[in-house]
């Protein structure tokens, strides 16, 4: 199945706080196609993780239109877009957030567990198959405080495929990582590319963004080339 | 270590200055738990633990017969002499022989006071002397020289403007002249807790330090000083022993036969001693509580603050230095909330005053004292130990490490298990409290829900003492010289009374019901039919003149009551009530029937009426048998004549309000009897409500405690969820980035809630099932374990528990997830 599952025009994201206006993305346009593993990355406070966060539904764009598998998607209520980000998009966090009262088979089930209908043993199966593909299945029962940060990064990668979403969407996710446990994660995203799924991943390291077959480069809240990204980097 | 701990004191008054918020809650919960203690406390020291100011207060005793109908029977003279000299001379004894009022005018103006008659030694059983002058001598008791007095200090300041010449001068009390002898001490009083007294030696003449049986005798209570080795329980059993072999020898004497030897102090707090400690084990209850909740607070502060812990203990802060902090910090804080409590707990005493006054004995001692501040004082060091030592502990054990590099800065599970048992404890003990509030909310529903026999609407009533000139032993004086009280003060008096625009009707009697003064327990026979002394028909006797049923709304049964008729002159006529009436002439129309009391015209006294039973002096007891006089037919001479002189009350049922009447009422004594004065002037309303005594008291307390409980219980439950929130908000934010709805997250918070409710609710309510003992005999028309009282409680608590759970809980609903996972 091909086509574009993301397509962003003139997207456009502005912070009131007080009497000062900052204009965290400023028209912003992107297109993601199905089975795509992109990488965005940019200095310090250019935007990534504000688009990365309108991306996942986790905010509102102040301007322009963000269409999600066809479906014109910036504007809905919180309702809606709750249901969208469980069933269309799995989140990969810098710091895992796992739960920590919750043992891994719990934590990768708790997406699966918002969802109406899904049966209990559905539910299971999915978790065990999660787990199994991150190879953590050994480790369900433990909880997150049990195991080492890698580890605890595949259980939340586990959890972020639970769901079959359309996209992964990962922000920073080897950056509470050594290099050994990150490099293993990196290897993870890229057996799943390679298996279909489509990746948008937010990182700052030039090492791991050259695992995506197509980067992005933000700056001052616009989409810039690579080329002009040096140049603008050169200038400041 | 002096320097260390006023750096933390500085530190944490910072501390306190960053979050107002925390500092004033847990003042404020500390000072309402300590403020309870100190009013409770305040009201124990006064009335329980204060050492009366005689000699050896503790061996001071009374000796008294109690009676079967429950009233206290005075002894002859003659009889406690026989007791005292049978208790040998190593033990001091004094009787106190009448008490009356009586109004006296001095320098300073006029004052009504409390003429205590007396025997001369018993000054010298109380170990007191007088400030001023000297004390009785063994012959003033002697007819002709006991026209001495000492007076009180009040009334030596207010009467005599402090003369220190004062002695010498002579006092007119009810027409007689007396000198002053002494002044007491500004701290004596007896009999203890009176006001303005004067204390005279009676007369007691020959005959009367004789006389067993018949009109010489003269009636008293005995007090003893109790001898080293001597207790009151071997005392009673040796008195019970002579007053066998006294009633052997004298078997026309009619003494009774069981005394009772009682620690003096004990006779006087005894009723309070039940309520009072009830209400101390809920105070005592309610400070845990207070102390749970802060606990829970600095708990949670404690949490917040692990990384500023963790850097005190890297820059080399030792364990013990970490733990004086926290405790420095609930010191200061328990100290604030002790000085507002004792603010708070006085406050609370001046508001509740006249509730405490009308239903607390010896209440005139009650004042802030040394043992009360000390108390507090020690209560606030263990507030303080018992709120920082669980904070203090935590910041020591925690791993530093950890806490520095903020792996685990959410608090563990161990945590918070201890703080959601905490906000369990504060539910079960709230709970506990709103128990007992509502038992006791219901008990003073059924005492209303009482028939009381009469009605309540629009009945002014008050006491009248008209000031005779002279005292109730000189009746045959009174009577040779033509004085008599009922003609020539109540009735006259009545006659202004009904002139009054609006009274409709107005009437006198010796008792009226819920204002008992006075109990008189006549012995009569029925239809002349004679019988053996101790078979005799008892009853109350009371006095009352026409009107009396109009007045008060009570039924006629049968026949009539008094009428204006029924005069000195007429035949004597008694009214009796049903209780009497079912006892002696049961199946039979008692009208008609005569009484007999005495010689003369009372040995043939007609029954005229029987009237329905009311309610006298406790609504929950059943009705005695009582007999009602024509006040219009006692005269000087006549049985009932000192009862008449002593006391009498009124009662007017008139259209316009209380208020107005009042000073009507005053106006009419005044221009009959202008030294006569009133006593306890209120509707019978509110003589109802008084009635209902201490439980009225600890109805209102304890459900005051019990809203103040449920305050702190709530502010718990949500202080613990909305801290609960404030660390699972990046928790609450993955959730919602994983698609969670804003109701599963609600839900998810009101769950928790519901399980900690649950857990409070079935700890409070075994709890509660157990606690209620307590208050067995307090409650009325309710059985202790009511299942309306613990359902309505529950259901409240479970309401209160909602409300407190449902802000948190829209909080984290309302977080937002981009918010919340930035601030990562």
């Amino acid at each position: 199945m091909s086509g574009t599952i993301i397509e962003i025009e003139n997207l456009t994201k502005v912070f009131y706080t007080d009497e000062i206006e900052t204009h965290a993305l400023s028209g912003v346009h992107l297109t993601i196609d199905r089975g795509e593993y992109v990488a965005m990355s940019g200095p310090s406070g250019c935007g990534k993780s504000t688009l990365l966060s309108i991306i996942g539904l986790l905010d509102t764009p102040t301007g322009g239109r963000y269409t999600l598998n066809g479906k014109e998607v910036a504007n809905l209520n919180f309702a809606d877009r709750s249901r969208i980000r469980n069933q269309e998009i799995g989140f990969i966090f810098q710091s895992f957030n796992l739960i920590g009262d919750l043992t891994v088979a719990e934590n990768v089930e708790l997406p699966l567990t918002y969802r109406t209908g899904m049966p209990s043993s559905e539910r299971k199966k999915k978790v065990q198959e999660s787990l199994e593909r991150v190879n953590m299945a050994h480790r369900m029962r433990h909880y997150p405080a049990q195991l080492s940060g890698g580890q605890q990064q595949r259980v939340a990668v586990a959890r972020a495929l639970a769901g079959s979403p359309s996209i992964l969407l990962a922000d920073e996710p080897t950056g509470n990582l050594d290099s050994k446990n990150g490099e293993a994660v990196m290897k993870l995203l890229q057996e799943l590319h390679q298996e279909g799924a489509t990746i948008c991943m937010v990182t700052h390291d030039p090492r791991f963004a050259a695992h995506a077959e197509r980067q992005i480069h933000l700056f001052d809240g616009k989409v810039v080339a690579e080329g002009e990204l040096n140049q603008l980097l050169a200038e400041v | 270590m002096f320097a260390n701990c006023i750096q933390d004191f500085r530190y944490s008054l910072r501390q306190f200055r960053k979050s107002p918020g925390f500092a004033f809650t847990a003042i404020a919960v500390l000072a309402l738990g300590l403020g309870a203690n100190v009013a409770v406390f305040t009201l124990i020291d006064g009335i329980l633990l204060r050492s009366l100011p005689y000699a050896h207060p503790d061996r001071l005793v009374a000796i008294n017969a109690p009676s079967a109908n429950g009233f206290t029977m005075l002894l002859n003279y003659s009889n406690l002499k026989q007791l005292s000299d049978a208790m040998g001379s190593r033990t001091q004894t004094g009787v106190m022989l009448d008490q009356s009022r009586a109004s006296v005018v001095g320098p300073g103006g006029r004052l009504q006071v409390e003429q205590e008659t007396v025997s001369s030694d018993l000054m010298t059983v109380l170990g007191a002397q007088p400030q001023i002058g000297r004390s009785f001598r063994p012959e003033e008791n002697e007819p002709g020289r006991e026209h001495v007095l000492l007076i009180g200090d009040d009334v030596w300041r207010r009467l005599f403007n402090q003369d220190p010449q004062v002695v010498g001068k002579s006092l007119l009390v009810k027409g007689r002249s007396y000198t002053i002898i002494g002044v007491m001490p500004k701290e004596f009083s007896f009999p203890f807790g009176g006001e303005k007294q004067v204390w005279s030696p009676a007369t007691i003449g020959p005959q009367a330090r004789s006389a067993m049986a018949g009109p010489k005798q003269v009636w008293g209570t005995l007090f003893a000083r109790l001898p080293e080795g001597v207790t009151a329980a071997s005392l009673e059993a040796d008195l019970n022993r002579v007053q066998a072999q006294i009633a052997k020898e004298v078997p026309d004497s009619e003494i009774p036969l069981k005394l009772e030897v009682t620690n003096y102090q004990q006779s006087l707090n005894h009723q309070a001693r039940k309520p009072l400690l009830l209400l101390y084990m809920v105070v005592f209850g309610i400070w845990a509580l207070a102390c749970l909740n802060v606990t829970s607070l600095m708990l949670v502060r404690a949490i917040g603050r692990s990384r500023e812990m963790a850097v005190r203990s890297a820059l080399g802060a030792s364990r013990s230095r970490l733990l004086q902090q926290s405790i420095v910090e609930s010191l200061l804080l328990s100290i604030a909330g002790s000085v507002l409590g004792l603010l708070t707990g006085q406050l609370v005493l001046k508001v509740l005053w006249h509730q405490i006054e009308r239903n607390l004995p010896l209440t005139n001692e009650v004042h802030l004292e040394w043992r009360v501040v000390v108390s507090l004082i020690m209560l606030t060091c263990i507030t303080a130990l018992l709120t920082g030592i669980v904070p203090a502990l935590r910041a020591a054990r925690r791993s530093v490490q950890e806490d520095l590099h903020g792996v685990n800065s959410t608090a563990s599970a161990s945590h918070t298990r201890m703080r959601e048992g905490l906000v369990i404890a504060q539910l079960a003990l709230t709970l506990v409290f709103l128990v007992g509030a509502g038992l006791f909310l219901r008990t003073i529903s059924a005492l209303r829900q009482v028939p009381l026999g009469f009605g309540q609407q629009n009945v002014l009533t008050g006491g009248v003492i008209v000031n005779p000139t002279m005292d109730a032993a000189d009746s045959d004086e009174e009577s040779a010289h033509g004085l008599n009280l009922v003609q020539s003060a109540y009735l006259p008096l009545l006659d202004r009374l009904r002139a009054i625009p609006g009274v409709r009707v107005a009437a006198l009697s010796s008792v009226l019901p819920m204002r008992s003064e006075f109990a008189v327990s006549l012995a009569m026979t029925l239809d002349h039919k004679k019988t053996a002394y101790a078979q005799n028909p008892t009853a109350d006797g009371r006095l009352a003149t026409a009107g009396l049923v109009d007045a008060l709304g009570i039924p006629m049964m049968r026949g009539r009551f008094f009428a204006e008729e029924d005069s000195s002159t007429a035949p004597v006529v008694v009214v009796i009530n049903e209780a009497f009436a079912n006892k002696y002439f049961a199946g039979q129309n008692p009208v008609g029937h005569t009484v007999s009391m005495g010689k003369g015209r009372f040995a043939d006294a007609r029954i005229v009426g029987v009237i329905a039973n009311m309610k006298q002096t406790d609504v929950t007891k059943p009705t005695k048998p009582e007999m009602y006089f024509c006040l219009a037919q006692i005269e000087p001479g006549t049985p009932l004549y000192g009862i008449a002189k002593a006391f009498m009350q009124v009662a007017i049922r008139a259209s316009v309000p209380a208020d107005a009447l009042r000073a009507q009422f005053d106006k009419a004594l005044h221009d009959v009897a202008p030294d006569a004065t009133t006593t306890d002037v209120e509707t019978i309303h509110e003589a109802v409500e008084d009635s209902f005594g201490s439980q009225t008291l600890t109805s209102r307390l304890l459900e005051g405690f019990a809203l103040l409980a449920l305050v702190i219980a709530s502010v718990g439950l949500y202080g613990l969820l909305s801290f609960t929130v404030a660390q699972r908000t990046r928790e609450i934010a993955v959730r919602f980035a994983l698609g969670a709805q804003q109701a599963s997250i609600l839900q998810m918070v009101l769950r928790r809630a519901q399980v900690l409710m649950v857990a409070g609710l079935a700890c409070g309510t075994t709890l509660a099932w157990f606690a209620v003992k307590l208050t067995q005999g307090y409650i009325y028309g309710v059985q202790s374990h009511d299942a309306a009282t613990f359902a309505s409680v529950i259901g409240v608590l479970a309401a209160a528990c909602f409300v407190a759970a449902w802000m948190p809980a829209r909080h984290a609903a309302a977080i937002e997830p981009v918010v919340a996972l930035r601030s990562e």
